[in-house]
């Protein structure tokens, strides 16, 4: 009896601590998606699975649901500041908006309304503004739920993730198709095309520096992989994130101090919520010099730790990533890139 | 003293002498473990010689400091919570009933969220935090004294407060709440010796006061009219025990973030095989609470390295199960 006892509650903890780190690795779809879909559409050949027909634009957003949107729609809301600048330059004009972020604003849309903050937007301030459509942030539980009230209410809605480089593409795609603007998908988006393959495209394939991501808070030593915004960037550069080895599917995670002193990176990018870089920069500095084990490090030693400014490395850089993907290619190859 | 009650007394100090046996080999197990392999030949040459290579840092500057503060954690958590279980005479109060993990955590939200330029204030604010709540907590609680009962329902009730401010922020800035879980959860990732130096006051503040005070405690669980009628001044001592509960918890967690738990069922866990008699609990807890931390901290570092999980979140998967089994086992509650 007491045997049993003692087998149930193994069984319950070992299943209690399965669920618990399942949850951890359940936010990693955004690696498997677009870019490998192309099909041949019927009306127009179309990218990233997005099919541009005479009056509507056919495309499967963040919710894995295809989605139908009328083309030209007259009252939209965007609930993201990042989405918001890709389609104000994809020719889109809004009635609605969530609050600007000092980083992040766009001139042509500050006198639109504004509909709360964007984790917690007012599904009555939406309604009441009698919108066509509404461009939510699919990563924010509070934007996801409201989708099926905003759809009673016929109401176009498209969910979106800006995470990466590509989902700056196929965004900027399926809102030039909805503006029918194709001079400024052209102008935009092969222009950025342009421009970051030819950083890539410059930058030497013989060094591969070891590099780790680190997001700085007082707490954790987090760090971030490939699948990430600038862990992808300094990917393309080349260069090989010693987090990435690890076995696992979170995209930002606890890492061992052991493993990077082990490993020894040669430069550490730091990623940062603060808006005073050079503050932040001194507090750095004396928390790695006063910290033996930081200071034993080669990155350290010989200055090479570089706090990201939050503008293009924290939020989505969108038409800006040559200047992202220069940034950083500046920092790894001086003698390239000067 | 009968022989029954010197047997009872010979038998609680061999028990005593199995923790401090089990929490030094949980030491060593924490020194020996990690995300990168050494072997023990080469961890004992790097502690007696000095030899500056890579490994010599692994151990020196990040294992050694991580187990130190682990230990020193679970022994100011374990005894902070047996402390309280004992002067509200309450098998539930531990150190959130104070108000500590609530006050740490809306000012380590705070200053993580709103002021993330200052993120090096984060663990002063923390220690701030839990001692600001507490004294709230004492406050409110008074009337022509604090009985018990007051105080764990007005630590109920300013930690809701409280805790709706946390979701307040959580909720008005989802896209920065990331950094801040760890702390929610509990950590020793980013531990070094600053950190050592941060809690060992407050770990030796609370082993000088179990050498001097059990029998206070002894005395306060009798009941206050008991306690005053054998001359103990139960308010002034019930204050003193509040605060220093406060300090021990408060400085634990703004070294590892909110892991309430150890706090909670450590004291239990020993309370089980012990007894309550706390010329023997509270040096017992010692030992218990930093071998707790150490075992978990070590799960919780090799088992997916080199990515770790919080120690929170292995102590609450472990702890819970095993704490109910021996509580259907024992039968004592």
């Amino acid at each position: 009896m007491k045997k049993i006892k003692l087998v149930t509650l193994l069984c319950t903890c070992v299943a209690v601590f399965l669920l618990l780190t399942g949850c951890a690795g359940n936010n990693n779809d955004k690696t498997a998606k677009s870019g490998e879909e192309n099909s041949e559409a019927e009306n127009q050949p179309s990218e990233y699975g997005i099919t541009i027909n005479e009056k509507d634009v056919v495309f499967t957003d963040s919710r894995g649901e295809e989605v139908t949107i009328s083309k030209n729609p007259k009252r939209v809301i965007v609930l993201q500041n990042s989405l918001l600048e890709i389609w104000d330059q994809a020719g889109g004009t809004v009635i609605g908006r969530v609050d600007e972020s000092e980083d992040k604003v766009v001139e042509n849309a500050m006198s639109a309304e504004t509909v709360g903050k964007i984790g917690s937007p007012s599904l009555e301030k939406i309604l009441s503004l009698k919108p066509d459509l509404v461009i939510i942030a699919g990563s924010y539980s509070a934007q996801r739920e409201m989708i099926p009230a905003l759809e009673q209410s016929d109401i176009q809605v498209i969910s979106l993730e800006n995470n990466l480089l590509e989902d700056y593409y196929k965004t900027m795609r399926i809102f030039t198709a909805i503006t029918e603007r194709e001079d400024l998908y052209e102008s935009h988006v092969s222009q950025v095309q342009k421009k970051v393959d030819g950083i890539v495209a410059k930058a030497p394939m013989d060094k591969n520096y070891k590099i780790v991501i680190l997001f700085a808070t007082a707490k954790n030593l987090t760090v971030r992989n490939s699948d990430t915004m600038v862990g992808e960037m300094l990917k393309d550069l080349n260069t090989v994130n010693i987090s990435d080895a690890a076995d696992s599917t979170s995209d930002t995670k606890t890492f061992s101090m052991e493993k990077i002193i082990q490993e020894d990176p040669d430069f550490i990018f730091v990623q940062t919520m603060g808006s005073d870089i050079e503050k932040i920069e001194e507090q750095l500095k004396s928390d790695f010099e006063d910290n033996p084990a930081w200071a034993s490090l080669t990155a350290v030693k010989e200055d090479r730790y570089i706090i990201l400014p939050k503008d293009l490395y924290l939020y989505k850089p969108n038409q800006r990533y040559p200047e992202a993907y220069e940034g950083l290619a500046k920092i790894l190859y001086p003698e390239v890139f000067k | 003293m009968t022989l029954e009650a010197k047997n009872k007394q010979i038998n609680k100090g061999l028990i005593l002498t199995v923790f401090i046996c089990f929490s030094v080999l949980s030491f060593l197990i924490s020194l020996a473990n990690g995300a990168v392999k050494i072997s023990f030949k080469e961890i004992i040459d790097i502690l007696f010689t000095e030899k500056f290579n890579e490994n010599y840092q692994i151990i020196w500057n990040v294992r050694l400091p991580r187990t130190i503060v682990a230990s020193l954690v679970g022994t100011c958590l374990a005894l902070s919570g047996a402390i309280l279980q004992g002067i509200m005479r309450n098998p539930l109060a531990g150190p959130n009933i104070i108000g500590v993990s609530s006050g740490a955590g809306l000012m380590t939200l705070i200053v993580l969220i709103l002021f993330p330029s200052h993120y090096y204030l984060a663990p002063l604010g923390s220690f701030a935090g839990a001692l600001m709540a507490t004294l709230f907590i004492y406050f409110l609680a008074w009337k022509e004294g604090a009985a018990p009962t007051r105080l764990i329902l007005a630590g109920v009730a300013v930690s809701s407060l409280l805790g709706a401010g946390n979701n307040i922020i959580m909720t008005f800035y989802p896209d920065k709440v990331s950094g801040v879980i760890g702390f929610m959860v509990g950590g020793l990732s980013a531990v070094n010796w600053k950190h050592v130096t941060m809690i060992w006051p407050y770990a030796l503040l609370g082993i000088i006061l179990v050498m001097i005070v059990p029998n206070r405690l002894n005395i306060l669980m009798l009941g206050d009219e008991v306690a005053t009628g054998l001359g103990l001044n139960v308010e002034r001592t019930r204050f003193l025990f509040i605060i220093i509960s406060s300090l021990l918890a408060g400085a634990a967690v703004s070294v590892a973030g909110l892991l309430g738990f150890v706090g909670l069922i450590v004291p239990h866990i020993t309370r089980l095989f012990i007894g309550s008699d706390y010329r023997y609990l509270l040096s017992a807890t010692i030992f218990t609470g930093s071998a707790t931390v150490l075992l978990c901290d070590t799960l919780a570092r090799v088992m997916f390295a080199p990515v770790e999980i919080p120690v929170g979140i292995i102590m609450a998967a472990l702890g819970a199960p095993f704490f109910l089994y021996l509580l259907r086992r024992k039968g004592e509650y």
